[in-house]
């Protein structure tokens, strides 16, 4: 089954997908445009489009180090051949990592066993789905017909994506069918296309399967080509599976999230660690809108770890080392 | 200073001895597996062990809720978390395996409670019955509602062990 990338979800905050963005280096590539693309009715898709140029040379330096290629906006392939989903939603056991990385998967041909995940960093560039309503109802022509099923479907998709939210059984409908299919499928077709320009013969004979390329007997893995397909323009409509055709979606696959949270390295929200952080306990005024009139805190400042007491007006606050030295604290406090 | 033996490792740790463990063992040794829930050793999300030996060999782990259970109360003893279970870098313990095998976890919050106190039955009672494992398990409640995977892995793991 997929891996979880070894920074994910493991590491200490502090070593997350933020501090990988002062590892990176700008090298001299740039990811193509990415596509997600939902059909309405089968007769258009409407793309939400990061238009090539410096905005996936931006992109690719907040998911990328020097031996990685951005191939689209939600995938990486790595020169040892790794397949990364950049995915931008939350898994909290409701199993969205493995459905998108094997929807994934299964479009682009990529080796999900092998594959690695990666949560898409808070950044502007993933969460900016403005160009999305731009594309939608300003220079694209959408036929008027479609625009009630746009408004339902299309504004659902750019808003969880540009709010970079996860909720509302939007990840797996949306961003799922929205880019991961239709993602994955482009970056097939931009490996192809790269094989079939680099081997010089043409892309049908072709075919692509756990994240290497065929041409008759002779075969090379998907990395070879990842530089030449980042430069592509992809494909706005790729051609996609149908459901007969389908290998990992339909299965019950193994969840990617359970292995860490079994043997403790899960990381929750609690588990957050910061260099130098603090901890603070509140203890509000019992009934509402009453304010503190007068507090005595000459012990509790004084105990171990305190950092700062302090009255702010409708509750109390200890701010202190350690979240046990909060709760002394408060109860210290008059 | 307070002298304590985590996961088979000697540690000399200044703090207050009515610290309860489970901060000690999050905020001060960095092991974060052992979960915080309610405080008041009523969820189960703060389990360890604490015995005469170490980890999976031995048969005499009692669970205790590290929540409110003061450090003084077990310096100097064994203590171990959910980090410490696996006898080996890669090797799982056959709770840990039954647990993948059956898909436990959703949130996983709870999980590591969920474990260990399933590992101290097991170590008490190879073989449990449902009715034994109901009565052993309810001291750790699960939101999401895994209790009959839980129940599952913890038959195939007496199987296996």
């Amino acid at each position: 089954m997929a891996k979880l990338n070894k920074e994910y979800p493991s590491k200490k905050i502090e070593k997350s997908n933020t501090s990988s963005l002062k590892k990176w280096t700008r090298r001299g590539f740039i990811g193509a445009g990415a596509i997600a693309g939902i059909t309405a009715g089968g007769a258009l898709i409407v793309g939400i489009a990061i238009r090539p140029g410096d905005r996936t040379e931006d992109l690719s330096g907040y998911v990328t180090n020097g031996d990685e290629h951005l191939i689209t906006t939600w995938v990486k392939v790595a020169t040892d051949n790794t397949v990364t989903a950049i995915i931008p939603h939350g898994e909290m056991g409701q199993g969205v990592h493995t459905a998108l990385s094997a929807m994934l998967a299964e479009e682009m041909e990529a080796d999900w066993g092998a594959m690695e995940i990666m949560e898409a960093p808070a950044e502007k560039d993933y969460a900016n789905f403005a160009l999305a309503r731009e594309f939608l109802f300003g220079s694209a022509n959408v036929p008027s017909v479609l625009f009630d099923s746009l408004n339902g479907a299309m504004l659902a998709a750019a808003k969880s994506m540009s709010m970079q939210i996860t909720g509302g059984s939007t990840s797996v409908r949306f961003t799922g069918t929205g880019a991961m299919l239709t993602a994955g499928a482009a970056a097939k077709e931009l490996l192809l296309s790269a094989a079939a320009k680099k081997w010089g013969v043409p892309i049908t004979q072709l075919r692509a399967e756990k994240s290497f390329i065929y041409h008759n007997n002779k075969k090379a893995p998907f990395s070879e080509f990842a530089e030449i397909a980042a430069t592509l323009k992809p494909n706005l409509q790729p051609k996609l599976k149908k459901r007969n055709e389908y290998k990992l979606i339909g299965k019950s696959l193994p969840r990617v999230d359970i292995p860490a949270k079994v043997d403790g390295t899960a990381i929750f929200g609690i588990d957050a660690q910061i260099e130098g952080m603090k901890y603070g306990t509140v203890k509000a005024a019992p009934v509402h809108g009453q304010k503190v009139s007068e507090m005595d805190d000459s012990i509790a400042k004084k105990m171990p770890g305190v950092y700062g007491v302090y009255n702010m007006e409708d509750y109390i606050a200890v701010v202190a080392d350690g979240y046990w030295h909060t709760v002394i604290g408060i109860q210290k406090m008059h | 200073m307070v002298k304590l033996i985590v996961n088979g490792q000697n540690h000399e740790i200044n703090i207050d001895t009515d610290t309860p463990v489970l901060w000690v063992l999050r905020e001060k040794l960095g092991l974060i597996g052992t979960k915080f829930g309610c405080g008041s050793s009523l969820c189960g999300a703060c389990t360890i062990h604490v015995e005469g030996k170490p980890i999976r060999s031995c048969v005499e782990g009692k669970p205790i809720r590290s929540c409110v259970t003061p450090v003084s109360n077990i310096e100097g003893k064994s203590v171990t978390t959910i980090e410490g279970l696996a006898d080996a870098e890669d090797a799982l313990h056959p709770i840990q395996e039954a647990w993948i095998e059956h898909q436990v976890p959703q949130c996983g919050y709870c999980q590591s409670g969920q474990i260990m106190s399933a590992v101290a039955l097991l170590e008490r009672n190879p073989n449990p019955s449902d009715e034994d494992i109901d009565a052993s398990m309810r001291g750790n409640i699960c939101r999401c509602g895994m209790y009959g995977r839980i129940k599952a892995a913890i038959k195939s793991a007496a199987k296996k062990v």
